[in-house]
């Protein structure tokens, strides 16, 4: 028997460990907690901090940095009325889109999740879609629905007081509420999955008729998740770049973000401004983000116990076709009339000219397409810079989801909450605090920002690091999510086999969650490759990218070709989805072997972490 | 010098103390089950052990390297361990031939070496050819036989198992305990297994260490807790026990045998005699107990002669047929609980009868 080992001929004394391995062990555990811990404060705690400083001590990042605090300047900028007329427009429009939100999320959640209605697992594929959908994209599509001289416009010759009634706060609400549902539709609909059929059947016992009971026993059971989604659409909306640089520019609706955007970008710059109008919009959507937890964590879980049985699904009887025809609308308004127009107008020359075939071609695509023109610099550059964000955050982010849930390394609680903290800052407000915290003069004196040295600000290499760092508090909590999933012993025993902290991540924890990696690898890629608000503020001169291309020729009224480029950018992020989640599938098929972890769904927990990441906007 | 030495350890949460100055020793080859209830601290040293879990104090070597002493420990992936836990945690990602081999792929043995020693483990645990399988694939027993296989590898000083057998159904249990005590055996293997199954306990084990709120109760052969217990927990957690309160009447020293009056009867005039458990304190009108299995007792229709000792009378409360024999509770009067027997016919409820409690087969405890 060779397996057990030899005695030990010569009794040797007692040695409690070797100090050579014990100096490289520490050396490897110092690398793999301490990149990552390193990664989240220089990529977003720094950043972030410059924002607040600058508010607070204006002159800090001048040229002859000075610490006066003048505290007096947030009152100014807050009195200016451009400013506060675009706070009120953004707070208002914000709220009626919650409020509107709440009501299509819970209906529509409620008719997939627990009637009979037709194409309900359809339906719900859409809502990803729709999530997935950058606002801007939208709120281009719905204008070039509405404005006069549009496709729709040549055959229907809208009113002008129709175009008057729809290009104004309306149809901004109109774009932030078909863009935001999906979040309140993904609350409640995760509460309904933790709600069974048990209180329901009881109110029937007692005598309530199906609404009856529905509307006294389950609607205030929903409430707590109903007010959640809509505080997400909330946070969401105020934090909207997308909607606020398309269709709310149209409308002549001025709203916060485009403010702070201004800010920075239109001379005379305004850094006070910027910080301010940051920091508002930072505490706002912490604010609402803070009391969705909240309301989560009240959420009557102690009634919504472990259900074994299917929850029962009320029959619709002859309200079927009518709930089906709703549903068609809101997603025709949301998903279908926006992709028909923008693909349509992407193959015109002349957008007046409408639909006739003379006025038809590919050549907006072989523009976007030909290696040397700049369209196709920009999805390039998009691609590279995603590929490398995705794949930079997820590494990093597995470490930190790893010591936040599975050492008990100091700090790791303050880790936890600085990722909590972070997954909701607006893209916008990230970038804001780029321009300040790596172009500090101070930095110069280590080699950051001279000539010669390392720069950071206005280089592919800072907004690399700005995709990364909106991934990262992402990608760490949706790690947190998959690796609770995880049985200790899975990890204990590796231990006692005798693997170290890196052959533990890379042997076990890592191949355990990679239906997880992949999702965050996807949602960080996309969310890259459709990032507005960081590109617009950070992209180096002369080099766009693909969201920064799509918005100037909207800017330059030149819509043909800026949907061709946009229709590119959604193949380009489609290809990379069906790719990546047919490739284990493919393999697994050609191995003849039943892969233990698909990957090809989402996990409750999975979709439960990427509802509280999603209000994140890039 | 012991293979394994443990002393004065001890873990505390805060102002709770799950394990309290525990002493150990083990020899090499030794089979040890960690027996208690829930919550006992068992899992707590074996995880100790492990270093999964640190302790407060104390010390841990097992053969020539001290895994704990003075808060300075080693860590668990250099301990050279072998651990099969409840879940059994097999890696679902991975097939049994990678499961198994883990170890040595991390240590870089040559791929050879490691299809070899996989085989020969396989074929070990009776699963020659499964390797390309995944754990999923596989029966409870099969990936129990897995999981003890993975330990095995490669060469640990010392095997853990943390309750290994508890996932599995009580037939597949019975039958596995066997195999792994044969396997033990056979290989010449070092282990610490905790159980809360007083049957896996004593049919694994060499020694049992019995404990209770993070306290020792005893060690020994499982033949020697269960006829000499040292006191009333451990005599209750080892097989059906009946208690009887008593107050200690005569002390003779150095005799093996003590007599006490049993606590609320008329025994003060024939006091009842037992054998002394060695830490009864010798002490007149001590208060004790006198433990007797329900399997020693006889019980008699008739009133037995005069000269028998240890004898009361009682009521049958209730009666039921387990097993093939005839579980009878029987109230005596003045007792607090009813006492439980085997009698060699079937009573009658109501039926009046009298209890006999050899002196040999009756232990006095201290409370």
């Amino acid at each position: 028997m060779t397996i057990r080992a030899e005695p030990n001929p010569l009794p040797t004394p007692p040695t409690l460990i070797d100090i050579g391995t014990l100096i490289v062990r520490r050396i490897g555990r110092m690398l793999v907690i301490g990149l990552p811990i390193s990664a989240l404060i220089l990529l977003i705690f720094y950043p972030l901090a410059a924002i607040i400083l600058q508010s607070v001590f204006p002159n800090l990042y001048a040229a002859k940095p000075d610490l006066t605090p003048q505290l007096g300047l947030i009152g100014q900028v807050l009195s200016q009325k451009h400013t506060y007329i675009a706070i009120f427009n953004t707070l208002w429009l914000s709220i009626a889109t919650a409020i509107i939100t709440c009501g299509l999320g819970t209906f529509l959640a409620i008719l997939t999740e627990r009637t009979d209605l037709p194409g309900r697992r359809i339906f719900r594929l859409l809502v990803w879609l729709v999530f997935f959908t950058p606002s801007y994209m939208l709120g281009e599509a719905w204008t070039l629905i509405l404005i006069p001289g549009s496709l729709p416009d040549h055959y229907l010759h809208f009113s002008k007081a129709f175009i008057e009634t729809f290009l104004s706060p309306l149809g901004v609400i109109l774009v932030l509420s078909l863009k935001g549902f999906p979040l309140t539709y993904l609350s409640v609909s995760a509460a309904l999955h933790g709600l069974g059929s048990e209180f329901e059947e009881a109110a029937r016992i007692a005598g309530a008729r199906t609404v009856r009971a529905w509307l006294s026993i389950n609607l205030p059971l929903l409430l707590p998740a109903i007010f959640a989604g809509g505080l997400l659409t909330f946070a969401d909306s105020i934090s909207d770049f997308g909607t606020a640089a398309t269709i709310a520019q149209n409308a002549s609706v001025p709203l916060v973000t485009y403010q702070l955007y201004s800010a920075v970008y239109s001379s005379p710059v305004d850094f006070s401004q910027a910080a301010t109008l940051s920091v508002l919009l930072f505490v706002l959507t912490i604010g609402a983000l803070f009391l969705q937890g909240r309301l989560l964590r009240r959420r009557s879980f102690q009634v919504i116990s472990g259900r074994t049985r299917p929850a029962h699904r009320v029959s619709l009887g002859h309200w079927k076709i009518p709930a089906l025809v709703m549903c068609l609308i809101l997603f025709a308004f949301a998903l279908f009339i926006p992709g028909i127009i923008s693909t349509l107008t992407s193959f015109t020359h002349f957008l007046e000219r409408g639909l006739d075939p003379s006025n038809l071609s590919l050549g907006n695509y072989v523009t976007v397409l030909k290696g040397s023109s700049d369209d196709a610099a920009a999805l390039g550059r998009s691609f590279i810079l995603s590929l490398a964000a995705a794949s930079i955050a997820s590494l990093v982010g597995l470490p930190v989801a790893f010591i936040i849930r599975r050492t008990t390394l100091p700090g790791r609680r303050l880790l936890s909450f600085l990722t909590v903290a972070t997954v909701a800052v607006p893209g916008l407000v990230l970038a804001c605090g780029y321009i300040f915290a790596w172009n500090a003069p101070f930095l110069a004196a280590i080699g950051i920002g001279t000539p010669n040295g390392l720069r950071i600000y206005g280089t592919s290499l800072g907004l690399l690091f700005a995709y990364i760092a909106s991934g990262l508090p992402l990608a760490a909590r949706l790690g947190i999510g998959s690796l609770d999933q995880i049985s200790q012993s899975l990890l204990d025993t590796a231990r006692v086999q005798g693997a170290s902290l890196f052959q533990l991540l890379t042997r076990i924890v890592a191949p355990l969650m990679r239906a997880s990696l992949v999702s965050t690898w996807l949602l960080v890629f996309s969310g890259s490759m459709f990032a507005l608000a960081t590109s617009e503020l950070l992209y180096p001169a002369g080099q766009p990218t693909a969201a920064v291309a799509i918005i100037k020729y909207f800017n330059d009224l030149r819509y043909s070709e800026g949907m061709a480029l946009t229709v590119m950018t959604v193949i380009a992020v489609s290809l990379m989805l069906l790719g990546l989640r047919a490739i284990p599938w493919l393999i697994g098929r050609l191995l003849q072997r039943r892969t233990m972890i698909p990957t090809t769904q989402i996990t409750p927990a999975e979709a439960e972490s990427l509802l509280a990441a999603s209000e994140q906007t890039w | 010098m012991p293979f394994l030495e443990i002393k004065q350890l001890t873990k505390s949460y805060g102002t709770r103390t799950v394990v309290s100055a525990v002493d150990l020793t083990m020899e090499k080859g030794e089979v040890l089950s960690l027996l208690g209830p829930s919550g006992c601290g068992k899992t707590t040293i074996l995880r100790m052990i492990a270093g999964l879990i640190t302790p407060n104090s104390g010390y841990i070597r097992v053969d020539n390297r001290v895994f704990y002493q003075n808060g300075r420990q080693m860590p668990t992936e250099e301990r050279q361990l072998g651990m099969v836990f409840q879940d059994l945690a097999l890696w679902p990602h991975m097939t049994v031939a990678q499961n198994i081999g883990f170890g040595l792929t991390l240590r870089r043995q040559p791929a050879k070496v490691i299809a070899e020693q996989v085989d020969e483990l396989l074929t070990l645990v009776n699963l020659p050819g499964f390797g390309s399988r995944y754990p999923h694939q596989l029966s409870g027993g099969q990936q129990q036989r897995v999981a003890v296989a993975r330990a095995l590898v490669p060469s640990p000083t010392i095997l853990l198992l943390d309750e290994p057998l508890s996932s599995l159904d009580t037939n597949l249990r019975a039958t596995m305990r066997e195999e792994l005590v044969q396997l033990f055996k056979r290989l010449k293997i070092t282990a610490i297994n905790v159980t809360h199954d007083q049957d896996e306990a004593t049919v694994m084990s060499d020694r049992i260490m019995v404990l209770r709120d993070g306290h020792i109760q005893q060690i020994g052969i499982p033949t020697e807790l269960y006829l000499e217990p040292e006191n009333v927990f451990v005599a209750a957690f080892l097989g059906q026990a009946n208690f009887l309160p008593g107050q200690l009447a005569s002390v003779v020293n150095g005799a093996e045998l003590i007599s006490l009056k049993v606590l609320n009867t008329d025994s003060a005039e024939r006091p009842f005699t037992g054998k002394a458990s060695a830490n009864v304190r010798s002490q007149l009108h001590d208060q004790v107990k006198l433990m007797c299995r329900p399997d020693n007792i006889r019980v008699h229709v008739n009133q037995p002669v005069l000269d028998i000792p240890n004898v009361l009378s009682g009521t049958v409360m209730h009666t039921s047929f387990v097993a093939g024999r005839w579980r009878t509770l029987i109230q005596v009067p003045g007792q607090p609980e009813p006492i439980l027997t085997y009698p060699a016919f079937n009573p009658r409820i109501q039926q009046i009868v009298w209890l006999e409690l050899p002196p040999d087969d009756c232990r006095v405890l201290p409370i």
